[in-house]
This record gives structure tokens, sequence and C-alpha cells, in this order.
């Protein structure tokens, strides 16, 4: 028999043995300043009882919640710009929480690696620079797990006309160097981010003009409405106008709750908080994030204590961390999902009765039990049920019979020869995903060769629609469907072949309102076509699993799988 | 040129490129029948066998249990080596992460990976032997131009080569195999050309000049023969460093393809699983390390027996 | 002197000048566009044919290569595609930690493989001369990859020993090092073996036993000597390999070196840190088999450095 030591089963150790890598001069200080915040949140509880913060979590006090709280009816309303004259508190409105002593040190595993503190070039839509950058820099308006948006930098924003947009920003928001975050800020980071013609360029397509009546005001002209602007501008990060200059980005600053202490792209980011901060001091005086290819070493660091936090672990880690008693795993929807699309303009999959038999061959439910057990489950419509514009549709039921007949009635009842490219790394389980797929499509006779390519190749067969079917994650980064569905299924877009004039003009027509209402209905509409017409089958959606010691309160998952710890604290 | 870069080495790492073997100066073992040479055949017999029996089950196995790449039964998966699975079979060494069994897998990846070994040791030893031949017999302008190519090799990485190479070729067993012998073909180039260059003054080969030999037949009967025991050598031991050479390509995800798949890529997709279900990972690990240390021990024998200046001394 | 360093840095040109061009050619013969993979899936046809542009990679090939060659003379890559700074920068940075990793895996082999060698040298075809040998297989007939995860899962997950993955302290170094350590001790060890048998061999040997020497004091005066111009000429290599080549072990222990980075450049077409890299990496290859080279008139007078 092989010794099985490595079976996590027998003989854990206490987790209180201390990782080998932290001194115990600074676990000692830790724990000091971390008694010292206990003991002022505590003070602070009661100072800022009246803005309605559960007294359970004292550190909570979240300024975006405060907001809320203090905001009655306007920013309530599902759709935000029914109600557009001011739809935000007035700054001076806001509570602040009293000064929090920020304390502790968390270390957070990133999922994949940041190659650029530079939020606004080719990664201006990734999500793992998201998640480190949006702790330094900030944006006008952020985006509630529940989908409604708040301000951040902006105290108020308003519609006067279907393509104008004002936004005032803070008064009292100011950047690392003590400067005052300005419409000019705002202004040079947008145009930054337009010339860079990165994958954010294309949201803000939209965008005439834009202009500054004065340092706090900014007025965005667009040329035709866009009813998406709001939930773009999650997206973009204000740096200081001279971002610009060469080396900036290296070591940035902002106007967020932490400063960059160091960067290097394979090593440590490390930052620390910024006692000025306009929402009040974060809850942690030290944050790093670090990046591990390897699951074995990343799981190991988590359960020997050398980190605090990590997402996005394959399924199979769970369950043993499930059961270490230091550790907490939170669920939450979130923005991706896997699709296969069919190239429907290459035969066999120009007949759309082929495309559905694909979809019927499929026993999602038992892959999603199977293989995807904590970070997936059956998608119901091409987008996530967290996204702006998801409507429910009917699931493909299990049926090879079915998919058979269907095959039959499209001329091909032996079935086929095809295949499917993919990039590895893509998401969870991905290459057990490919296998058992192929295996389901054996079996109603259609033989799908996996092509596993480097992403620089599939990425260029991709572009080219040069594959029969291809295999991939997504995320509607912004939360609203106008940027999965107008990107992606637009005749202009031509991604996957399939072309459709009666969903470009509905795709068309909810792009361009900005009635979030009449949005909805258009893309409930877009969501049906897509579905039934099945150019891709929609098979899971992927949830967020963070997993995190018990030490650390006030973790809140996002929807978008860009976690925010600005009000995380530590206890020791 | 400088005494630089002459190696005695057979390898190493993965990474690896050795210069030149100290088989090199091997020569034919000689004919004396003596007890110590009866003895030192008989220990090369009995280093083949295992060897031979891992050959046995990379070409029977797969057909007393075929591997069928497509199928999966994703309820009968991570089972543990020796469980009886639902349809009443035994998995003895497990089920893999889509509940296919191992042992098929195993078996089916022996194949694959003798044939990445075997086929790589045997293409790049005949352009290694190729270009070494001509660089030492003719000489001059080509010997320079092949052997300052073999330097450029092996100033470089061979592991950075086989992700240049392999990045070009695209996914298959044929192109790990050629991406392989590409990169390793300058050992026995390096081998060949200074056994040429020894031969070619013998004063048999320079008397069989004089008498008007044509170079074919000088380089058939007399040149090549003495190539033949110093490549053997170089070549068992070369096996086992391609075998984990493809394991480490596997690992950076530019080895073999999934429904063809070598031990190294059964390794390396069952490495996120070593702490949960090990042994999809640790049988084909096992297998490979078995492989590789036979082979090691049969080239060392095999040393032993064709060069007298060590013999008896392993 | 003066003539073998001239033909020395003539034979070194062609090396550099050879790795760069196989470098140049096979970057770009790989499918992939590095202007796509930069601005992503959405970009226009147009924003991808524009950033082409400005990345010079529509000039016909011959204009590139030479352009290239030219700058490469000036120490010249441009910024990297991918990273915010110049390729030859983020190079360097990685230099430092790449060098102490292999350093540190080669101090460790020779440490452990000399005394193993020789031990199993004194005592031919003994017990002791058996479990070296399989030993030293041993360490060579196990990937790497494999072998990094199960320390990382003995050492770091089970005893708590060491610290996992990442750089920040020397206790990270331990297991990198001893993976890396381990194929090395391998090679060595049967060198060091195989070197001192040959030699122990010889008339001089004979007669330094013959006067009455102890084994002891043969092999440490004389033999050892004798052995070391192979063994420090594949001690160069493989330290040389190692600038390079040490990718999985990089990879499995998140240590930051230039295989790790070179490799993320090729899989993302990063042109100018491909470049950058293969330029230093075959550079430090270079200067230290000159150094070896060196070595050999040292070690044994009868070598002549021409």
């Amino acid at each position: 028999m092989v010794t099985r030591w490595w079976d996590d089963s027998s003989d854990r150790r206490p987790a209180t043995s201390a990782p080998p890598s932290r001194p115990d001069r600074r676990k000692f200080l830790k724990l000091a300043s971390s008694l010292l915040a206990v003991g002022s949140a505590t003070g602070l509880a009661a100072a800022c009882a009246p803005a309605a913060t559960p007294a359970s979590k004292p550190a909570d006090a979240k300024p975006t919640e405060a907001a809320k709280a203090a905001a009655p009816a306007p920013t309530a309303a599902p759709a935000v710009q029914a109600a557009p004259a001011t739809a935000a508190p007035k700054p001076a409105e806001v509570a602040k929480p009293a000064a929090r002593v920020p304390s502790g040190e968390i270390k957070v595993l990133l999922p994949t690696k940041t190659t650029t503190l530079d939020p606004h070039g080719a990664q201006s839509v990734d999500t793992i620079t998201f998640t480190a950058t949006r702790h330094v820099m900030e944006t006008l308006v952020n985006r509630e797990a529940d989908g409604r948006f708040v301000p951040n930098l902006a105290a108020s924003w308003e519609n006067p006309d279907p393509t104008t947009w004002i936004f005032k920003l803070r008064p009292d928001a100011r950047f690392h160097d003590g400067a005052k975050v300005t419409a000019a800020d705002f202004k040079a980071s947008l145009e930054r981010v337009i010339a860079a013609k990165g994958p954010q360029a294309p949201l803000w397509a939209a965008v005439d003009g834009i202009e500054t009546p004065d340092e706090g005001t900014v007025r965005i002209v667009t040329k035709t409405p866009s009813g998406t602007l709001l939930a773009s501008s999650t997206l973009l990060l204000i740096a200081p106008a001279r971002a610009s200059t060469e080396g900036f980005f290296a070591k940035p600053i902002g106007s967020g709750p932490f400063k960059v202490v160091s960067y290097r792209e394979d090593a440590d980011l490390r930052l620390e908080a910024n006692t000025d901060y306009w929402g009040g001091p974060p809850g942690l005086q030290n944050m790093t994030f670090r990046y591990v290819p390897e699951v074995a070493a990343r799981v190991t660091a988590l359960e020997t204590g050398e980190v605090d936090f990590t997402w996005q672990l394959p399924p199979d880690q769970l369950p043993a961390l499930r059961r270490n008693p230091d550790l907490k795993i939170d669920e939450a929807p979130s923005y991706s999902y896997y699709f296969i699309w069919m190239n429907a303009s290459r035969p066999p999959f120009t007949d759309a009765k082929v495309r559905r038999a694909l979809a019927h061959a499929l026993d999602v439910d038992t892959i999603a039990k199977d293989l995807l057990a904590g970070v997936g489950k059956r998608a119901t419509a091409p987008i996530p049920e967290s996204v702006f514009g998801y409507a429910p549709q009917t699931p493909y039921e299990y049926s090879p019979d079915k998919a058979k007949q269907l095959l039959a009635e499209a001329g091909q009842p032996n079935g086929f020869e095809t295949s499917m490219i993919w990039n590895p790394n893509s998401g969870p389980q991905d290459r057990e995903l490919v296998q058992a797929m192929l295996s389901y499509w054996a079996a109603i006779g259609v033989r799908v060769r996996s092509q596993e390519l480097e992403r620089a190749q599939w990425l260029d067969n991709l572009i080219k629609l040069d594959w029969d079917m291809d295999f991939q994650t997504n995320s509607v980064t912004t939360g609203d469907a106008d940027f999965t569905l107008n990107r992606l299924y637009h005749s202009r877009a031509n991604r996957n072949g399939y072309k459709n004039p009666e969903l470009d003009k509905l795709l068309d027509e909810a792009g361009s309102s900005t009635d979030q209402q009449r949005r909805a209905d258009l893309y409930a509409q877009a969501n049906k076509i897509i579905w039934e017409e099945a150019p891709g089958i929609f098979p899971f959606e992927l949830l967020g699993s963070y997993v995190y010691r018990k030490s650390l309160s006030g973790f809140v998952p996002p929807p978008s799988q860009t976690p925010s710890f600005n009000n995380v604290t530590v206890q020791r | 040129m400088s005494t630089g870069l002459r190696s005695p080495s057979h390898g190493g790492a993965p990474a690896a490129v050795s210069a030149q073997s100290p088989a090199a100066a091997a020569l034919p073992a000689s004919s004396a029948r003596s007890e110590r040479g009866r003895r030192q055949q008989l220990r090369l017999v009995l280093s083949a066998i295992p060897l031979g029996l891992f050959i046995l089950f990379a070409a029977v196995g797969p057909l007393l249990m075929p591997y069928d790449p497509v199928t999966v039964r994703t309820g009968e998966r991570l089972k543990p080596p020796g469980e009886q699975t639902r349809d009443g079979a035994r998995a003895w060494l497990g089920t893999d992460q889509v509940g296919r069994d191992l042992l098929a897998q195993v078996l089916q990846g022996a194949r694959i990976s003798l044939l990445v070994g075997i086929s790589t040791v045997a293409i790049a030893g005949l352009l290694g032997i190729a270009a070494g031949i001509i660089a030492g017999y003719y000489g001059g302008l080509l010997d320079g131009f092949l052997m300052r190519l073999a330097d450029v090799q092996l100033g470089f990485p061979s592991i950075l080569l086989a992700i240049l190479i392999a990045a070009v070729l695209g996914p298959s067993v044929t192109n790990v195999i050629i991406t392989l012998s590409l990169t390793r073909w300058v050992t026995y180039a390096r081998v060949a050309r200074a056994s040429t260059l020894v031969a070619k003054e013998r004063d048999f080969v320079t008397a069989a000049r004089a008498l008007g030999a044509r170079d074919g037949r000088l380089l058939g009967r007399h040149i090549l023969p003495s190539i033949i025991a110093p490549w053997a050598v170089i070549a068992t031991v070369e096996v086992g460093l391609v075998i984990i050479a493809e394991a480490s390509l596997s690992f950076l995800g530019l080895g073999t393809p999934p429904d063809q798949p070598s031990w190294g890529l059964i390794v390396a997709n069952g490495r996120a699983y070593l702490n949960t279900a090990w042994w999809i990972s640790t049988m084909p690990g096992l297998a490979l390390s078995l492989v590789v240390i036979s082979v090691g021990i049969f080239g060392d024998r095999l040393r032993d027996y064709l060069d007298p200046r060590f013999a008896g001394t392993v | 002197m003066a003539a073998y360093i001239l033909r020395r840095l003539g034979y070194s040109t062609f090396v550099l000048w050879g790795a760069l061009t196989i470098v140049f050619a096979s970057i770009r013969l790989a499918p992939g566009d590095p202007a796509q993979l930069m601005l992503g899936t959405d970009a226009s046809a147009q924003d991808v044919a524009a950033l082409r542009q400005r990345l010079g990679l529509d000039r016909p090939i011959p204009i590139q290569y030479g352009r290239y060659l030219l700058d490469a003379l000036r120490l010249d890559f441009g910024s990297s595609l991918r990273l915010d700074q110049p390729a030859l920068q983020a190079v360097a940075e990685r230099l430092g930690a790449t060098a102490q990793l292999a350093a540190s895996a080669m101090l460790l082999a020779v440490l452990v493989s000399f005394p193993l060698g020789i031990w199993a040298a004194l005592r031919p075809r003994s017990i002791v001369d058996g479990i070296v040998s399989v030993l030293s297989l041993l360490g060579q007939s196990v990937p790497g990859f494999w072998l990094g995860i199960m320390f990382i899962l003995l050492f770091a997950r089970q005893l708590r020993w060491l610290p996992s993955a990442g750089s920040e302290s020397w206790l990270h170094l331990v297991l990198p090092a001893v993976t890396l350590a381990l194929p090395l001790v391998g090679v060595l060890t049967r060198l060091v073996r195989s070197g001192l048998l040959d030699v122990l061999h010889e008339d001089y040997i004979r007669t330094a036993r013959a006067k009455g020497l102890t084994p002891r004091s043969v092999v440490s005066r004389h033999a050892l000597l004798n052995t070391l111009i192979p063994i420090i000429t594949l001690i160069g290599l493989q330290l040389g390999h190692l600038l390079g080549g040490a990718v999985i072990v990089e990879t499995v222990f998140a240590w930051p070196g230039v295989g790790r980075l070179l490799v993320e450049a090729i899989t993302n077409r990063d042109y100018p840190l491909v470049q950058a890299a293969i330029l230093m990496v075959t550079t430090g290859f270079i200067l230290i088999n000159f150094l070896v080279d060196l070595s050999y008139g040292y070690l044994d007078p009868r070598v002549r450095l021409r």
C-alpha cells in the first residue's frame, strides 16, 4: 500500500502553528494593533449607529451603504434612470465612519496574474487587474450586488436629456499626493481609455464629447442615447491627469483607500492604508496580492496560513477546505458563464436543428453535479441570472433520442465529425468538461475532436472564424446584457457566424435606450432568440467561491468576481 | 576552436543537452570470449528484462484493455485504486478525474511514451550521426557550419527551444517527436564527428582510401561501425531523458494531445489532484520512473559490455 | 592569449547571432498575433492593424530583422508588449532571482554528489556502488514538476517545515533549490564516479599507490584534480542552462525567474521580451563557459587555450 500522507483526512496540525515566513515580532504587533482596532471600532459603532449599519458588524460601516440609508427613494428604484434628476445624495449627507484605525495585514492569492497596474489599456476589462487596482483608484459609480448603481467618486449624476450625462464629483476626494480629484482627471482617464483602443474602448464608442464646465462637474455628450453609460463607468478607474507620463503605472496613485507600496509583475503587490481616504480609513493596515500558478501550492498556502484569501479554486479542492475549521467559503452568483459556440456559417451548423440537437445531447444537470459542485450550476439563459437583462428560458431537456431525431430531420441521421477549439485555464474543470461533453455528443453520433490550443492560436482562430465549435468562459463584466449580447451576437460583430436582422434591431434599440424597463423587455426578447436559435449552447453559469480565513470579516462577495477589501478587517 | 564545450556527460535535468558522452571514446567490444565477457553478457541480458516487460505491456496492454479516449463516466470519477465501479469491474489503479479507468490509460500511456522516447532517439540519432559524419569526414566549411549550429543550440536551453518549436508546430504525437528530435541531435553529432575523425586517420582507412575506395564504401564499411557502439550507449540513456522531457512539455501544455495521452500528460493533468486523488498522477509517474531507471541501468550495462576499458568496473 | 580572446569573441558573437536569429524566426512562425493578443477579442480589425503598424510588425520581415539586429547591438529591445517596462529591464530584474536559484541548486548538487561519487568509486561493484548508482538514476527519473508538488505537499502542507511557494525569504529558496538539484546530483555523481575510476587505472596513480600513499590521499591529491575538467565543463553547461531552463521549478514554486518570464513571454507572443530574454540567457551561458575554459589552464597546465 502506498502511504497516503497527502491524504488530508488524518493528522491535521492545529492551525495555530505559525507559517514559517512570518516573523513572530510582526505577529505580535499585529495582535496588538488588532486589539486596538477592535476597541476603536466598538467606539465607532456607537458613533455611527444612526446610520443604520447592523450593530453586530461595526467595522462594516461602508460609505456607500451609509449613503444608501441616507438617500431614500431614488437609488433604490430598480430602474435607476427612471428618476434621473439627482439620483444620489449630496456629498455632505454621506455619513463617514469616524476615524477607524486600520490594523493588521492580509495576503490575497490572485487566481491569475496581474501583468500591469494600468487599468486603461490592454487589461481594461480584466477582472484581476481591476481587483488589484480598484483599491488604489476609484470609479465614479459602483454597482451593488443587487444591480443598483451607487455613488462613489461621483456624488450624484443626472441625465437631463437622452444624450447628456452630468456627474458631480465629490469635493472631498483627494489623490494620494494630496491633489484634489477634478473633472480634468476624469476626462484624462476616459480619453486614455479611448485612445488605448483596449477592450474597454468600445464601451465608450458612443461618447461624442467630454466637457468640464468646472472642476467638480463632468458633462458627457453621446452621439446616440446610451443606456449603458452608468454600467460602463463602473469599470473606469480614475487616475490623475498626469498618468499618461511614462512610468506612472509602475507605482500608480489614485484616490482609493489603499496606496501602492511596491509592485513587481511576478512578485507581490503590496498596499498600505490611506488614512486620509475621503470615506474614512480602510479596515486593514497592509494588504498583499500574490499569484501562485500551481493549485497544490495555492491550497497549501491557504491551509498553512501563509495567505488569507483566494478564489476560483478547482471544485475538487473545496470539500477539504470546507472541513477546515479555520476557513470559510462564501458562494455567490457571478457574471461569468461557460458557453459553446457552433459556427453558424459552416455546415452542418448552418441548420439550427443541428445546433439544438447538440444542446439536447448534454445531460447538463449531471455534469454540473459531478464536475462543478460548488462552482457552477445549470444556466437558464445566454447570460447569467445576476446580469441586467437576464430573462429565464425553457431548458433544453436531456434527450439523446430527441437529439438524434433532430439530426435526422436535418439530414444527418448518422451524425458527423467536427472539432472544437478551446484554450486551457479558461475556467474551472475546463479539460474535464470538454471530455464529458465529447462523450455525450459521441453518444448521438457526433464525433467532436478536441482541439486544445495555446491562447495565442486559439484567439487567432476564434477571431478569424476559423473553427467549427468553440468552448470558453465569458464574463459580462459590466453586469449589463449589452456588454455580452451586443458585442457577441450582433451581425456586425460576426463572432460566431450567426446573423439575424431581427436580433440586431432589438440589440440596437436596447443599447441606445435610456429607459431601463424598455431595455429589460428588449433583452428578454433577445435572450429568447439566442436561446432558441442556439448559435451557442449555454450549459453552466459560474459561482464565485471565495475561500478565506475566519479571522477576516466584512467581506461581501461581488458578482463581478472583483472582490473589494475596503471594508474587510482582520482579528487575531 | 577552444577546448570549451566538450562535456562528457549524458545530460541530466530535462533541460540539459549534453555535449559528448564518455562513450565517445568507446570502441567495439573485443570478441574475446572470456569468463568475464560471458558474465557481462548475462548482466546485460538481465538488465534488459524490465525494459522488455515494459515494451511488452506497451504492445499488448492496450489490446487486452483498450483505452477509450471518448467515453467518460463522471459518476465514477476519483475512485481510489482497487475500488469497484458500478458495472462491477474493478479499477485496479483507480479512476481518473472524469471516471475513466486509470490502468487502461497507463497502458496506453506506455505505448505513447515509449513511442515518443524511441522514435525521438532514432530520429535525433540519424540526424545527428549524419551531421557528425559529414562534418567529420568532409571537414572544412561544412564542418564549421554544422558545428557552429550545434554550438548555437547548446547555448540555448533545450526546453526553450522545444517550447518555441512546439508553438510553431502545434500539438500532435508526431510533432512532439519532431520537436524533441530537433532539440537533441547535437549530442550524437558531436560523438559521430569525433569518432569519424579518429576512424578517418586509422591506418586501414588511409590504406583503403589510397587504394581508391569510394567515400560511400569507406563510410559504410569502416566509419559507420565505429559509431554504432557509442550511439547505442547514448541512445539508451537518452530514451529516459526524452520521456522526461516530454513530461515537461506536457506540464507546459505542449505535449501529446489528450486522445493520445503519454505518461507525462496523465501525470501533468492529474497534478492538481495530488492532494485529493493522488493515484491519478502517481501511478503513471511511477511507471515513468521505473522505465527511466530500467533504461538507465540497461545503458550502464551496455556500456560495460561494449567498452572494454570499463569492463568489470560497474 | 590575445589571439585566444579574439577568437573567443568572434565565436561568441556568432553564437549570439545564431540564437537571436532562431528566436526571431521561430516566434514569428508561431501562429498568433501580438497585436490581437494585446487588444483582445473586441478590437476592430483597423485597431489591430494600427497597433501592428505602431509596433512595426507590418514592415517586411527582412527589414524587421535588420532593425532588430541593429537595435540588439545597442541593447535596445523596446518595451515589453504586456509589461509596463523596457524588455531588457524586465529580464534584468529577474536575472538575480534566477542566478540565486541556479547557484544554490548547483552548490547543493556539488556538495552531495562529490562525496557520493568518490565513495562509490572507491568501492566499485560493491553494494554501496549499486545503491549510489540507482539513487543517481532516481534523481533523473522523476518529472521535476511532480517532485516539486510532492515536496510542497510534504514539507509545507503536512510537516509545515517550509513555506509553499513565493520568494519572500531565504526559506522559500529551499524547496525549489532541492528540486532543481536532484537531477544534477544524478548526473554529477555518475560523472565523478566514472571519472575517478578512469583515472585510478592510470599509471601515475598506480605509482602513487606503490609509493605507499593511502587511497584517501591518492584520491584527494592526485585523482580528483584530474577528473575536474570534465566535471567543471558539465557544471558550466548545466549552470548556463539553468539561467533560462529552470522554467518548471520556477512555475511550481512561483519563483520570479527568467525562465518563467520567458515562457510567459512566448505564450503571449511578447516579441521584445522573448528576444531580450534570449539575449541575456545566451550571454550568461557564453560567459559561464568562458570562465570554465579559463579554469582549465589552472587545473591542468597541459591545457593550452588557443
